[in-house]
């Protein structure tokens, strides 16, 4: 059998096919199907002969055009494999490979993995919060004190029918004050620290009747959440309970304990009761009307973003609201723009709502054995 | 580093944050960290159709990442310090045009490189080229039995005796030229393929990769592939057996933390992104694959295609994304597919944070991969 080919054509069908043909991409032509072209001349001829050779194919002509050979490469062609025959014509070479069963190739190989070092540090455990105060967020705090100063959380406040436990961190003694239900009602701390202690307030305001449990696994991210709506922490990276000062890492060491003490209870999600009781069509009309909103006040066109559906998630909680956007935004901009939509969705509805776009579904089915 | 040392002191079920701490003190103190590692793909297309694969529930739109593309993305990293890049994400990377490419440019910047693949078109003298460049190759291979590997890898029968050949190429290349590559094979098991256990355990003995590693398979929270998780218990003794294979220069592994966590999550923070990113074939760029479909647009925060790949790490919707996953407003446990990439350094750093398990900065002890955490 002499195969004949032509490279351009087998070249635009395989890169076509990488983005059109979505599985057994080059599973048609079994001589083929080891083959990836390369904008190396030399590499893709040598990959395609592989090619061919393992389909027990012995000969084969190929037709380049000289767009894909400059004269550097057929130079180096030549003196790669001066047996192989090179027919010149106006626009194209003819490569004419006679024996491909003597078609060895061989490459000099030496390790060129060079070794990687560990950049060794000193690192304590919270050493940044304790070495840079941040002095917007102590500001925050010290306000607050000033603001809640009449409230009573000295340790003899403890009130009735609640139980408690201590908690040591560092030299401070802190009571967790907590009802039958295990939902969270006070801290006690008594210091002559006003910033700690209006962090402490603060939490105390955050927390109330939440369960020990949710403080445990989500408190500390809340916390921060909490501190960022009053007051912006100029942070470049990651908000973390390790740059946002000392009393922010204290709750965190707090936070701490009281997850070590009720990991072991479930946490529930915290869903708004009205958002459930709504019936689906409700649930619908309210996201109706919030979405157009949402896109009267960003000034986004009203067919912009089209609501599509509402789904449950894995917990069977109908929080998943699916959308679609049209051409009416620009391709780049639709992620910030649904960031924007589910922020404003949770601040309108329910902060449990998460927004969705409409799936993309491979076109190969998922295959069942 | 004899063989024999390279097996024994191999991470394959854990995470290798803690010989990364300066970027974890970084991290803390609120710095816009690099990833250490990023995964990708080359392209979206592959020439299998396994029926375990996960990219099948995550298609996005497709770009074409040429060399002008990967050359330009992979500077940016090297330059912002990324320090490891894999070519594994959501497609077969080998059958780009630019992976040859890719591999050793990277590698000539001073970046781990590494190819997860189903091995099928590397033949000999794409090995030759690629392997002195590579920190591993990992070959994806859920059957040992050539009738079973053509059912589940969704290929004709013929694709396992090249892929076996191109293996023994692999070992050969290694062995005559004392490369430093790791060739390590990798079978993503769904329960109903554990008659392939034991076999594939004793294929890789006679071929001899430096090993095998038996993981799960993860689904998107939907459970759309059908892995049912609770029927990996029946299957631990089998999975054991395997790991008797293994001999001076051959290790089985099995990722029992993965294999035995299950659905299941200690964390609902995501904590890990920052530091390890994936990016889909199309280009696009997420925090993880688990995040590539369209419905997850909300956290695509650019194409690499399209934008130049240290201004997308710039961005301010690379780090507003980033903060998202790792705030309250974000939960893993019921907003993400099981088991992830970034799993180990998620449930590292939620434990370093919760103070469950401080990270402690190891000193005393030289591993191999260190940029693959």
């Amino acid at each position: 059998m002499n195969l004949v080919l032509s490279y351009e054509d087998i070249v635009n069908k395989f890169n076509s096919d990488l983005i059109n043909k979505l599985r057994k991409h080059g599973s048609e032509v079994n001589y083929l199907n080891l083959w990836v072209p390369d904008e190396d001349f030399l590499r893709s001829f040598e990959s395609l002969s592989e090619s061919i050779k393992a389909s027990n194919v012995n000969t084969f002509t190929l037709n380049v055009k000289k767009k894909f050979i400059s004269e550097s490469t057929l130079l180096d062609f030549k003196n790669k494999f001066p047996d192989i025959k090179i027919e010149k014509n106006e626009n194209f070479f003819l490569i004419y490979v006679k024996d491909l069963s003597v078609f060895e190739l061989k490459k000099k190989i030496i390790d060129k993995v060079l070794d990687k070092k560990q950049i060794k540090i000193d690192y304590s455990y919270g050493s940044s919060s304790l070495q840079k105060s941040n002095n917007k967020v102590k500001k925050f705090f010290l306000k607050f004190y000033e603001k809640d100063i009449k409230k009573d959380i000295s340790y003899s406040s403890l009130e009735n029918k609640l139980s408690s436990f201590l908690i040591k961190i560092d030299k401070e003694i802190l009571y967790v004050d907590f009802n039958e239900e295990k939902d969270f009602i006070k801290i006690r701390f008594e210091s002559k620290n006003k910033s700690l202690l209006g962090c402490l307030l603060f939490f105390n305001k955050i927390f109330f009747k939440k369960k020990l449990s949710h403080i445990g696994h989500n408190g500390i991210s809340e916390f921060i959440m909490a501190i960022n709506k009053s007051c912006k922490n100029p942070i470049n990276g990651i908000m973390l309970p390790f740059n946002y000062g000392e009393e922010v890492f204290f709750v965190n060491l707090l936070c701490q304990q009281i997850f070590r003490k009720f990991s072991e209870l479930s946490v529930k999600p915290i869903i708004k009761v009205s958002w459930l009781k709504k019936k689906l069509n409700e649930k619908q009309k309210l996201c109706k009307s919030v979405l157009k909103k949402f896109l009267k006040n960003t000034k986004e066109s009203p067919n912009s973003i089209i609501f599509y559906n509402i789904e449950n998630d894995i917990n069977k909680l109908p929080i998943r609201i699916i959308v679609s956007t049209s051409d009416d935004i620009k391709p780049t901009n639709k992620p910030a723009l649904l960031r924007r939509l589910e922020k404003f969705i949770k601040e309108e509805i329910d902060e449990s709502l998460q927004v969705l776009h409409e799936e993309k579904k491979d076109l190969n089915k998922i295959r069942r054995l | 580093m004899t063989k024999k040392n390279i097996n024994e002191e191999l991470i394959l079920d854990g995470t290798k944050i803690q010989w990364h701490m300066d970027r974890v003190a970084q991290w803390e103190r609120g710095e816009r960290i690099a990833p250490v590692t990023i995964d990708m793909a080359l392209t979206r297309a592959c020439n299998y159709g396994c029926h375990f694969c996960y990219a099948m529930l995550q298609e996005n739109d497709r770009s074409v990442i040429n060399k002008e593309v990967i050359t330009n993305f992979l500077e940016d990293s090297a330059e912002i310090g990324v320090k490891a890049i894999s070519f594994v994400s959501d497609g077969e990377s080998t059958i780009s045009p630019a992976f040859i490419d890719g591999v050793k440019i990277g590698n000539n910047l001073g970046i781990s490189m590494a190819v997860g693949t189903n091995g099928f078109v590397l033949t000999k003298s794409k090995l030759e080229e690629v392997m002195p460049h590579l920190t591993y190759i990992r070959i994806n291979i859920s059957a040992g039995e050539k009738k079973r590997y053509s059912e589940i890898m969704g290929v004709k029968e013929s694709y396992f005796d090249r892929v076996i050949q191109n293996i023994k190429d692999m070992v050969e290349i290694k062995k005559r030229n004392n490369l430093s590559v790791t060739i390590g094979l990798q079978m993503v098991l769904m329960p109903e393929y554990a008659d392939q256990v034991i076999p594939l355990a004793k294929l890789g003995k006679d071929l001899q990769p430096d090993y095998l590693i038996i993981k799960h398979c993860s689904d998107n929270e939907d459970g759309d592939l059908g892995v049912d998780y609770s029927a990996y218990e029946k299957i631990y003794g089998l999975l054991e057996q395997a790991e008797s294979f293994s001999d001076e220069n051959y290790k089985v592994k099995i990722k029992w933390s993965k294999i035995k966590s299950g659905e299941n999550r200690s964390y609902s923070r995501c904590y890990g992104a920052p530091f390890m990113i994936q990016i889909s074939g199309s280009g696009l760029v997420a925090p993880c694959g688990m995040l590539f479909n369209e419905k997850y647009k909300r956290y695509h925060i650019g194409n690499i295609c399209e934008k130049r790949f240290k201004d997308i790490w710039k961005s301010e919707e690379y780090w507003e994304v980033m903060n998202h996953l790792a705030s309250a407003q974000f939960d893993a446990k019921t907003m993400c597919g099981t088991l992830c990439l970034q799993h180990k350094v998620n449930e590292a750093l939620d434990n370093h944070v919760k103070g469950v398990k401080r990270l402690e900065q190891i000193t005393n002890k030289k591993i191999p991969h260190l940029n693959f955490i």
